[in-house]
């Protein structure tokens, strides 16, 4: 079997929380906030990935760290077999260390593991959430979908960028190009902007596409557009899709494999199919419960789970998902429980699969 | 066989062909609304559910005369128990406002001042409408708390130490503060988490139910109404498009854009299903299409959509094949009569012409 096309082994994520004053006269020992706390997974080459769960779950800050837009605490992330955590960080302690910013871009030491990461960045792109935010109000659709391209001096002729961006546009379902190339963000609806925004991911012609909650701004009918357009890209690139959401009904419709987070941990994972039909962990059972169906004649016995997420600063002991759990027993507060196999290629977390 | 009360009972709230304009600085007028009908009977819940831009939330505020500068309604009438709400001057209309109907608004942390505590809010709201003491108003915010389950340990407590899903409680409990008949809920949980979004549709459901409240769930989604509504309009370009039982618009929709919308939403138990998409996009409101609003966009469309605005056709008597819920339709027909009106505005739907009364 070949190498999968990204590995991430034991990852972890903690931001350190300031102390108060009164903190730091008692001498309290710095807390953090442990966003992801030990995660790991494969991607393979073509295949979707959902990350699902709700928000503080950690989600975003793997897809970050992923492309290397946060340093990892722990961990290590392998893209084609390759280490490209460690490059990210050799790059920053580098910058941080020197005077300016300027001066580190020019110091040939730090070259090596600026390129390598330029790379990464090259293969692996990203799409946020908010349309909106995510475009430069000031720059028109050529200049946000040529820019990647100079960045990377991937087509240093503009006849050249032309005709890469109108094929971006294009294949984004933005046609004809011509009649959006020059135009401006504000002139466009939500729908085209997404459009836009996976159009200047895509011009790189990545390996690795990572979505952060691509349709969650946007209007049910535009929303099924971009899925689709999503799915047709992944058909006919072969593009990976790491695909963010916590929105179960929108992952049914075109992932291979979940994986469920609860607080910084993956608690389930396995083929969409496994886990929407034989879901084992009390979460996600909760989860899919919960999930509005649009057929009133469906209304269903819901679990709902009282409370809220825990602080991610204090983390419930044992099994972190005990204190909301509905099947919780005396053991789940002292014990964590681990990922185990539940099937082919499903694994849970939970002490009550298969007899832990 | 038809256990038949002596009295039917009537609508709480009755829309009728209710218009609103926008008329902005430069003297430009957009049709937010036209000829929007529809009842709401006590204890009954209405899903108004339509993209964005449609008019769902314009109907509303024209509902409640909160109109922002610019909006003002054209013609139509809005009776509440008896009474057209537009002829009212705006002192009488203040009775109304809170007491009889109060509104849940979208987002909470900007409808909650953060200068005061959420006690403090709601005790102000109790204040102002009714004429009771501050102990007596103290009370009240306390069992209003417990109603929506808030512990009252937190009712000194400012919105910023609110987690989101608990400041939309307050601001349930700040609605029903005066003992409403009518609850507006707009989009009441967009912004949450699945699992608290979950949690708000049922205390919604809880609250509405032990209270007897009408309620109106302005949405864009189209499980929260499934899961919650007894009746849906469904709205576009301004217009009601089709309305009727939920149980009828769902499983045997007779609007093309109901139609469409419905094979758009992804569903849990259909996975791997391609997703319908509907081309194009919703019309401005200042330059709207001449005949049917949604035949731009329209797969079923024929010549006559483009040129002449469609009739609301009542199609209560289209008979769903191989349905078995007619008598359950029966039922709720006794209980709410407006269950078992189903209105589309579509030339391909056949049957009378849909009389608002």
């Amino acid at each position: 079997m070949t190498a999968p096309m990204l590995e991430v082994r034991n990852l972890v994520k903690h931001f350190p929380v300031a102390r108060t004053l009164s903190e730091l006269l008692a001498r309290k020992p710095p807390k953090v906030v442990k966003a992801v706390d030990g995660v790991s997974f494969t991607l393979a080459r073509g295949e979707v990935l959902a990350l699902v769960g709700e928000s503080g779950c950690g989600k975003t800050t793997i897809a970050k760290t992923l492309i290397g837009l946060e340093e990892q605490t722990e961990g290590d992330i392998l893209f084609n077999g390759q280490l490209v955590g460690a490059q990210a960080r050799r790059v920053r302690a580098a910058m941080l260390t020197l005077e300016t910013t300027r001066r580190s871009l020019e110091d040939p030491k730090t070259l090596p593991a600026r390129l390598a990461l330029r790379a990464l960045r090259q293969r692996a792109q990203m799409v946020f959430q908010d349309p909106y935010e995510s475009l430069n109000p000031r720059a028109t659709i050529f200049e946000i979908v040529s820019e990647p391209l100079e960045v990377h001096g991937l087509a240093r002729k503009r006849a050249e960028r032309l005709a890469s961006v109108t094929a971006a546009l294009e294949d984004a379902g933005l046609r004809p190009a011509g009649d959006y190339l020059f135009r401006y963000p504000h002139e466009l609806s939500g729908g085209q902007r997404q459009r836009v925004v996976i159009a200047a991911a895509m011009v790189l012609q990545p390996e690795l596409l990572i979505a952060d909650e691509p349709v969650s701004m946007l209007d049910v009918s535009v929303r099924a557009e971009i899925l689709n357009l999503l799915r047709d890209l992944r058909r006919s690139r072969g593009v990976s899709l790491l695909f963010i959401t916590h929105d179960l009904s929108t992952v049914a419709y075109f992932a291979d494999r979940i994986a469920v987070m609860y607080l910084g941990r993956i608690v389930e994972i396995g083929p969409t199919r496994d886990v929407l039909s034989n879901p084992q962990h009390p979460y996600t059972k909760a989860l899919l419960s919960v999930v509005p169906v649009p057929n009133p004649r469906l209304r269903r016995r819901r679990v709902i789970l009282q409370g809220e997420t825990p602080n991610p600063i204090h983390l419930p002991s044992g099994c972190r998902f005990h204190p909301r759990c509905p099947v919780a027993f005396d053991r789940c507060p002292n014990v964590d429980p681990p990922l185990v196999m539940v099937g082919e290629r499903h694994a849970a977390a939970c002490l009550l699969v298969n007899g832990q | 066989m038809f256990p038949l009360s002596t009295s039917t009972p009537q609508p709480l709230l009755r829309v009728r062909h209710l218009s609103t304009d926008f008329v902005s600085a430069d003297g430009a007028v957009a049709h937010a609304l036209e000829d929007v009908s529809f009842d709401v009977y006590p204890g009954e819940a209405l899903g108004l559910v339509g993209e964005s831009g449609c008019g769902k939330t314009t109907t509303m505020l024209s509902l409640l005369r909160l109109l922002p500068a610019g909006g003002r309604i054209v013609s139509g009438q809005v009776w509440y128990d008896g009474v057209d709400l537009l002829t009212l001057s705006e002192r009488e209309m203040r009775r109304y406002r809170w007491k009889e109907m109060a509104m849940v608004f979208q987002s909470a942390m900007n409808a909650l001042n953060p200068v005061y505590t959420i006690g403090h809010q709601i005790r102000e709201a109790i204040l102002l409408h009714e004429d009771v003491d501050r102990a007596a108003a103290d009370r009240r915010v306390t069992e209003l708390l417990d109603l929506v389950g808030i512990a009252a340990s937190r009712k000194e407590q400012y919105p910023h130490q609110y987690s989101g899903g608990m400041r939309q409680r307050a601001m349930i409990a700040m609605a029903l503060a005066c003992r409403p008949r009518l609850l507006f809920a707009d989009e009441p949980t967009t912004a949450l988490d699945v699992m608290v979004q979950a949690q708000v549709l049922e205390l919604l459901k809880k609250i509405q139910k032990e209270l007897g409240l009408a309620l109106v769930l302005v949405t864009h989604d189209l499980g929260v109404v499934a899961e919650a509504c007894d009746t849906v309009a469904v709205m576009y370009g301004g217009k009601v498009v089709e309305y009727g039982p939920a149980d009828r618009v769902y499983n045997a929709p007779q609007h093309p854009y109901t139609q469409r919308l419905l094979e758009a939403f992804p569903d849990l138990n259909r996975p791997g299903d391609s997703l319908a998409s509907i081309p194009g996009y919703p019309p401005r409101l200042n330059a709207l299409p001449p005949g049917c609003r949604f035949e731009p966009r329209c797969h079923k469309r024929l010549e006559v959509c483009a040129q002449v605005a469609p009739k609301l056709i009542d199609v209560s008597q289209f008979q769903e094949a191989g349905s078995r819920k007619e008598d359950e339709a029966i039922s709720s027909f006794i209980l709410r009569p407006s269950s078992y009106k189903h209105i589309a505005a579509c030339h391909l739907c056949s049957g009378p012409e849909a009389v608002w009364l």
